[in-house]
């Protein structure tokens, strides 16, 4: 078997919605047991569907959204709402390493379950709190949403075409991702420190200051010069071409960038070497840079010519950084990323398959991770409350009946 | 002295702009000491602003600073035997070792996994490319114009323009998120190998592609494809509907709209009439007649400034935010507050302000320990006290061009 880096690592997961999940998942899929805590109270968010309405059959098991992003897992049910539950979390604790969180401020306070009560029972647990704006200063209790957080941080001002309107940054939940990832990161920190000291901590994660971190050329630009960084579209600051140009058929696109003479000599030989780009105005990087709105629309006849994957190949084999821009369903059906496995099936109980993407690694020793289905509501509570917790099988019967596993 | 969670973790870096190198800051922004390796022409970041007063310096250059500061920087030239021979002394100190060059790059640099492996074999090397280490493109060569584009994000990417798909292009992210993202996903991977690392004894090869890291952003997508054959095209206007993007007599905002904030929505309207009809009373009347009820919301909206609706929304508690500018960002008492930035001190850029790290950690907070490295800033100290070379050994290799 696959030897996994977080084979010895048990996290207790209370987060919703995207975010958070998106956080564990990658845990998961490094070899953690994760442990989600659901509730039959109340349905998961998205759970069942992918598009509300396009799936006109019941499914059996979780697929859509909920299976994106809750692969790999473990599923118990608890019904919080019972201090009965919140004991039974407590005796968990002992087993767990690191517990997740991604509710309003000051729920799992009032459950009694605050990092100082938990650190009570586990003396070393590591818990990551994730909000949209951290979990002090005046912002702790705003509600908040990624297109909130994108518009909040200034992000959302950067996104657009130069002479067009701030749009919500890229694909849906663009800002729930990152700051699941930087908090991925916080927690292996955290863990490696544990390892090495004995000493668990508190994880303040904030969605705002993550997306401010990742793309800090306004804040550096603000901070140096003063000035607020124009929306740039496709356009780098130095570098022409750059830009994303149109190909043969209907809405395909290829992207190009040359950052040197070089490949700029490699684009002249892609395209024949036509007249046009022996100009003086297309002789050195400023020039071109200068002139590149021409220059695009020059290029543009040559790209309109080829189909996007074939324009790419060429300019490829011509030595220019290009690529075709694919949509969902090129991306999906992509060679390059099948051949790398980063295409997955998941195998339910009754043998039906879906498909999904993998996360962004390939380790030498650990492969592509671990894969399980997304787990169904309570899948694992034998797995939990028997084998780790040795509760006896009368105790589970009562504590179901009292609706309190549940 | 040094209080972080990574203290004590043994990282070199040979890498070049952002990928690699924010993969190492992530490092050792909490405490991991990283020795980051230049050509002696310097990382390409020197070359690229912000620069104070827009003046290009090599030791001025924003991106470049704040990509690395607590490293510690050395210059060699891999080109050079007694270069190449230091640089294999370091990767034999290190417990893990970050690069972002195409595999047949690596390979010709001498810096690829197998040569590495052979020299240390519990070393964690993390390659971070674009398309990462197998498959038909993977000496493909990439920028992040390249990889938001063969990821499907700038397709994603919903800026209202680009419903006019015959006019507009599919439109990249800001800035370098997907180099960014690259070198984050990077750390995530490196540390944990990490674990492995200190349980087996074994390293391994980290093959980090940033077009997958980009892609696996756009999951709900692609799993929409795959369960219900839903083929998103780049005029889709659903994301209009609960999260819209909405224009004020001076500026924008954006709100966050799901059924349960209906009420308190019109109530900060003020109820109007048209809200009465018959079918906004039930939620799924609601869902259905989003078309009707927006011109009403988006009307409204052009008559209001940006700052009234911000206090009308706060009152209401609708998940709101001004579309804000980095100046309105920077003046936010909650950075403040919260003790985000960090202020650090460079000796020739003098001082500049920066993002901090997104996730506070109460007991190893962490902190800037020192500024960016000047050019080979720390030759003598790595190649003394680390690899115990002479005085005398430095300058021979200085004037050999090997440092």
């Amino acid at each position: 078997m696959k030897k996994l880096p977080l084979s010895n690592i048990k996290v207790l997961d209370f987060t919703q919605v995207r975010m958070g999940p998106q956080m564990t998942q990658w845990l998961a899929v490094m070899g953690a047991d994760v442990l989600r805590v659901e509730t039959k109270l109340r349905p998961v968010p998205f759970q069942d569907v992918g598009r509300p309405g396009r799936l006109a059959e019941p499914v059996k098991y979780r697929i859509g959204y909920f299976a994106s992003l809750n692969y790999s897992k473990k599923s118990i049910t608890l019904n919080m709402k019972k201090p009965e539950a919140i004991e039974l979390v407590k005796k968990l604790l002992k087993h767990i390493d690191v517990v997740t969180e991604n509710f309003s401020t000051g729920v799992l306070d009032r459950w009694g379950l605050s990092y100082e009560e938990m650190k009570k029972i586990k003396p070393d647990i590591i818990v990551c709190s994730a909000s949209g704006f951290g979990r002090t200063g005046y912002m702790k209790d705003a509600p908040a949403y990624a297109p909130i957080i994108g518009a909040y941080s200034g992000f959302c001002y950067d996104n657009g075409y130069p002479d067009g309107e701030p749009a919500e940054p890229g694909c849906r939940g663009w800002t729930d991702s990152i700051t699941a990832e930087q908090g991925v990161f916080a927690i292996l920190a955290a863990l490696y420190h544990r390892n090495k000291t004995g000493e668990g901590q508190y994880l303040d994660l904030s969605m705002t200051e993550s997306e401010i971190a990742l793309s800090p050329e306004s804040a550096l630009e603000y901070f140096i010069n003063g000035r607020i960084r124009p929306r740039q579209g496709n356009a780098d600051p130095i570098i022409a071409p750059h830009n994303c140009f149109r190909c043969k058929g209907k809405d395909t696109w290829v992207a190009i960038a040359c950052g040197s003479d070089e490949d700029w000599a490699g684009l002249c030989k892609a395209m024949g070497k036509p007249k046009w780009t022996k100009d003086a105005k297309f002789a050195d990087a400023v020039s071109r840079w200068e002139n590149r709105d021409e220059m695009d629309r020059l290029i543009e006849i040559w790209t309109t010519q080829h189909d996007h994957y074939e324009a790419m190949a060429l300019l490829q084999k011509a030595g220019v950084p290009a690529g075709a821009s694919l949509n969902i369903e090129e991306l999906a059906e992509d060679p390059h990323l099948k051949e790398r496995g980063f295409l997955v099936e998941l195998e339910y109980p009754d043998k039906s398959t879906i498909h999904r993407l993998a996360l962004p690694f390939n380790l030498s020793e650990s492969g592509r991770g671990y894969f399980e289905h997304p787990p169904a509501p309570g899948e694992h509570n034998n797995y939990i409350y028997k084998e780790l917790m040795g509760m006896s099988e009368e105790e589970i019967k009562q504590l179901e009946a009292e609706q309190v596993i549940y | 002295m040094n209080d972080g969670a990574l203290a004590g973790l043994k990282v070199l870096e040979y890498g070049d702009f952002i990928s690699a190198p924010y993969c190492g800051k992530l490092l050792a922004d909490l405490g991991a000491d990283v020795i980051k390796v230049e050509p002696p022409t310097g990382d390409s970041a020197r070359q690229r602003g912000p620069f104070p007063k827009d003046i290009p310096h090599p030791e001025k250059s924003g991106l470049f600073l704040y990509l690395n500061a607590n490293k510690r920087g050395i210059t060699l030239d891999m080109k050079n035997a007694a270069g190449k021979k230091a640089f294999y002394e370091l990767a034999k100190w290190a417990e893990v070792f970050i690069e972002n060059y195409t595999p047949k790059e690596a390979k010709k640099l001498g810096i690829d996994y197998k040569t590495l492996h052979r020299i240390n074999p519990a070393l964690v090397v993390t390659s971070i490319t674009y398309f990462g280490q197998t498959g038909p493109y993977s000496d493909y060569k990439g920028t992040d114009l390249i990889g938001v584009n063969m990821s499907g994000e700038a397709f994603a990417n919903p800026a209202y323009e680009v419903y006019n798909t015959d006019h507009n292009p599919p439109l990249k992210l800001p800035g370098h998120a997907g180099d960014f993202l690259g070198g984050l996903n990077g750390a995530m991977c490196a540390m944990s190998a990490v674990f492995m690392q200190q349980a087996t004894g074994i390293g391994q090869h980290v093959d980090l592609s940033i077009q997958e890291a980009l892609a696996a952003m756009v999951c709900h997508e692609v799993g929409d494809y795959y369960d219900a054959d839903v083929r998103y095209l780049r005029n889709r206007e659903d994301r209009w509907e609960h999260s819209p993007k909405l224009a004020c007599k001076d500026g924008y905002i954006m709100m966050n709209i799901p059924d349960q904030f209906w009420a308190p929505l019109m109530d900060m309207l003020g109820n109007p009439e048209w809200s009465k009809e018959e079918k906004y009373q039930t939620a799924v009347g609601r869902h259905f007649n989003l078309r009707d009820s927006q011109p009403h919301v988006i009307e409204w909206m052009k008559h209001h400034s940006v700052y009234e609706v911000e206090k009308l929304a706060k009152e209401k508690r609708l998940p709101f935010s001004i579309v804000r500018t980095m100046k309105e960002v920077a003046a936010d008492k909650l950075f403040v507050e919260r003790n985000y930035y960090v202020d650090v001190d460079h000796k020739i850029a003098g001082k500049i302000r920066f993002p901090g790290a997104p996730c506070k950690f109460s007991a190893t907070p962490g902190k800037i320990r020192h500024a960016a490295p000047l050019l080979g800033e720390h030759n003598s100290e790595v190649f003394e006290k680390i690899l115990g070379y002479s005085p005398e050994k430095l300058v021979k290799m200085q004037q050999a061009g090997a440092i």
